[in-house]
């Protein structure tokens, strides 16, 4: 019985033209409008990237081992490591043209930056830290071939350090716009919730043997269509339009599926709790934009010093974080913790909406 | 022996004879905190009758149908609809109703068969039954030939007819109509009220409210008349005009109604 009430919830949806105008369209102008803007700034950033960066390892330690990989590793990152045994650090950065240094203990280290080098310091400080995170599988596979390094007949394996390269300002726009687009779906249900309002149809629907649970799933489903088919047009279109790279496609699509999902469950629930569509678009937009401007939409060159707490509490920088990597690196260490996010904000969304409605239902009953 | 026989003979006798109620509710009542909006209201339905809710605004007749339909839970009383409690067996019951509710409620941007479509596959129909129920439902309010227009397009008295046709889709057996005819045509209005003769014709019991006297006084058997929540009268047409005089003198119902509701204003919020 329910399937008529999605199919006619989806026409009604579909049959709004300037929602899907804009579910279609709105992404692609916000990208192609972001992406030139910050363009030029993005790029500064990528600029910055190539420095030099001076360096003294403390003899015996893991850095002193792993100095060749490292350097290398740095070139792909942009650093070009300059090796100083002696001197202090602040001496050596100001004599040399140097953007920063790194004084390496023995699994430790220390950055020294100056002022007006902060975005190069920091960029150091991150890839140290990707070098010392991986550490351990590079240990594993050195001491394998330790022994045998020396020879010239047996190949050695050399595995590059995975260092995340700068994402272009198309790409970076190109994705989040996409997510955010995606998290505010409700928008394309106004068509519905209007009609049933405006026409008193709750009534009508009262007097059948529907449920809470099944009354939402008959305009949860046609609304999660709906974004997956408008989205899904936008991404094609944007990616034709301004080469967009998504890299791990079928993840990418994964993601971007669950997140129209946890967008369309928690506007149905916020839509339950207040019945006023103009508050809970609010409530949602205020949600995201708070969620991305504080959780990592500028990460790149804004509020990259921002707390960690902030950003891992923000379920939209964990799909950014992914999405975006998976542009540039091919892979994410953040999918999981995008997918356990978004799989816990559509079942508390729906529980909530399900259950507001329910109570709703009994208190109207009661008058 | 004799006696057996003359029980039975009495048995058989009420059986046959005795009006198959269709609808009954006991000391009904509705309050909203302090306000008493329906007050212990008896009421009794026949099968095959159309039953007629008369009264001034805020006399309860909207309140009354919604906790018959089980929107509005009473806060005392009961309700007996075919038979079981719609607050207990709503499964049971849902159905075999159907209720044309004031409002039109319609999807405008849906066609009229994708309206009716929507609507009747709540009570469970589908597949070619479902097709059969569209084409039925929209000859029955004679929009068949405009089942590919947008409800948005119709006029108010072709809207109301497809507010019906949401209703009947799913054959019930008890009708409840509030206010169908608001704001249309005449032509619209007595396609309407044809169209519920020719369903209580059919078998289809009815319980309709309205505003407009002369319509209840042609379309229903027996009338109730209410007023703050309580039935003052209730009868047929010739019994509610008896009530206020005892001559043919050619007294209306509406005269009959002012009398017993009185002709000072509502103001009813």
């Amino acid at each position: 019985m329910i399937w008529y009430l999605i199919k006619n919830n989806f026409k009604l949806m579909l049959r709004n033209k300037i929602i899907l105008v804009c579910v279609v369209f709105g992404p692609v102008l916000v990208i192609a409008v972001l992406s030139s803007a910050f363009e030029s700034l993005m790029k500064s950033y990528e600029t910055a990237d190539r420095f030099k960066a001076g360096y003294r390892v403390q003899k015996g330690s893991f850095w002193e081992e792993y100095a060749g990989i490292i350097k290398e590793a740095g070139k792909d990152a942009g650093i070009q490591f300059l090796e100083y045994p002696e001197g202090k650090p602040e001496e050596i950065v100001e004599n040399n043209g140097l953007s920063c240094f790194a004084d390496l203990g023995s699994r430790e280290y220390k950055v020294y930056k100056s002022a007006d080098n902060e975005t190069e310091g920091i960029t150091l400080e991150y890839f140290l830290d990707r070098c010392l995170d991986q550490s351990l599988d590079q240990a594993l596979i050195m001491s394998v071939h330790a022994d045998i390094s020396n020879r010239e007949d047996i190949e050695i394996p050399v595995q590059k350090l995975d260092y995340m390269p700068a994402i272009s300002s198309k790409d970076y726009y190109g994705i989040i716009e996409i997510v955010y687009f995606s998290f505010l779906g409700i928008i394309c249900i106004a068509s519905i919730l209007s009609s049933e309002k405006k026409n008193g149809i709750g009534q009508r629907l009262q007097i059948t043997s529907l449920s809470s649970f099944k009354l939402y799933f008959a305009k949860w489903i046609p609304l999660v269509s709906f974004m997956a088919f408008g989205i899904g047009v936008s991404v094609v279109v944007s990616s034709f339009m301004f080469g967009i790279h998504w890299g791990n496609l079928v993840l990418s699509v994964v993601l971007v599926l669950l997140v129209i999902m946890a967008g369309a469950s928690l506007g149905l629930m916020f839509y339950n709790i207040f019945k006023n569509l103009a508050v809970t678009v609010i409530i949602l937009f205020t949600i995201t934009w708070f969620m991305g401007f504080f959780g990592g939409s500028f990460e790149t060159y804004m509020f990259s010093s921002f707390p960690e707490t902030v950003k891992s509490i923000s379920p939209i920088y964990h799909v950014n974080r992914a999405l975006t990597e998976y542009s540039c690196m091919g892979h994410s260490t953040y999918t999981l913790s995008s997918i356990f996010y978004l799989l816990a904000i559509i079942a508390a969304g729906t529980g909530i909406a399900v259950l507001t409605d329910w109570t709703r239902k009994k208190g109207k009953e009661k008058g | 022996m004799i006696i057996l026989l003359i029980l039975n003979v009495v048995i058989i006798e009420r059986i046959l004879f005795m009006p198959d109620i269709i609808l009954k509710t006991k000391d009904l009542t509705k309050k909203y905190q302090s306000k008493t909006v329906v007050d212990a209201l008896n009421l009794e339905v026949k099968k095959g009758e159309i039953f007629g809710l008369l009264g001034p605004n805020g006399a309860g007749k909207s309140t009354t149908m919604n906790m018959i339909c089980s929107i509005t839970r009473p806060t005392a009383g009961s309700i007996e609809l075919l038979g079981a409690d719609p607050w207990k067996q709503k499964k049971q019951v849902i159905n075999q109703i159907g209720y044309i509710p004031q409002e039109l409620a319609v999807h405008g941007n849906l066609k009229a068969w994708e309206n009716v479509e929507l609507f009747a596959s709540l009570y469970g129909i589908k597949g070619k039954q479902l097709k059969k129920t569209i084409e039925e439902s929209l000859e029955y309010v004679g929009l068949l030939d405009k089942r590919n227009e947008y409800a948005k397009n119709f006029s108010g008295g072709m809207k109301r007819r497809l507010n019906i046709a949401c209703a009947v889709g799913h054959k019930p057996e008890l009708l409840f109509f509030d206010e169908p005819t608001v704001g249309i045509d005449p032509q619209s209005r007595n396609f309407i009220l044809e169209k519920i003769k020719e369903s209580n014709k059919n078998g289809t019991t009815v319980v309709y409210t309205s505003h407009y006297m002369e319509e209840v006084e042609a379309i229903c058997s027996r009338i109730a008349i209410m007023d703050n929540g309580k039935v003052i009268a209730c009868g047929t047409s010739e019994e509610l005009k008896h009530l206020v005089t005892s001559e043919d003198n050619g007294i209306t119902l509406e005269e009959v109604f002012l009398t017993l509701t009185g002709k000072q204003l509502r103001d009813y919020r």
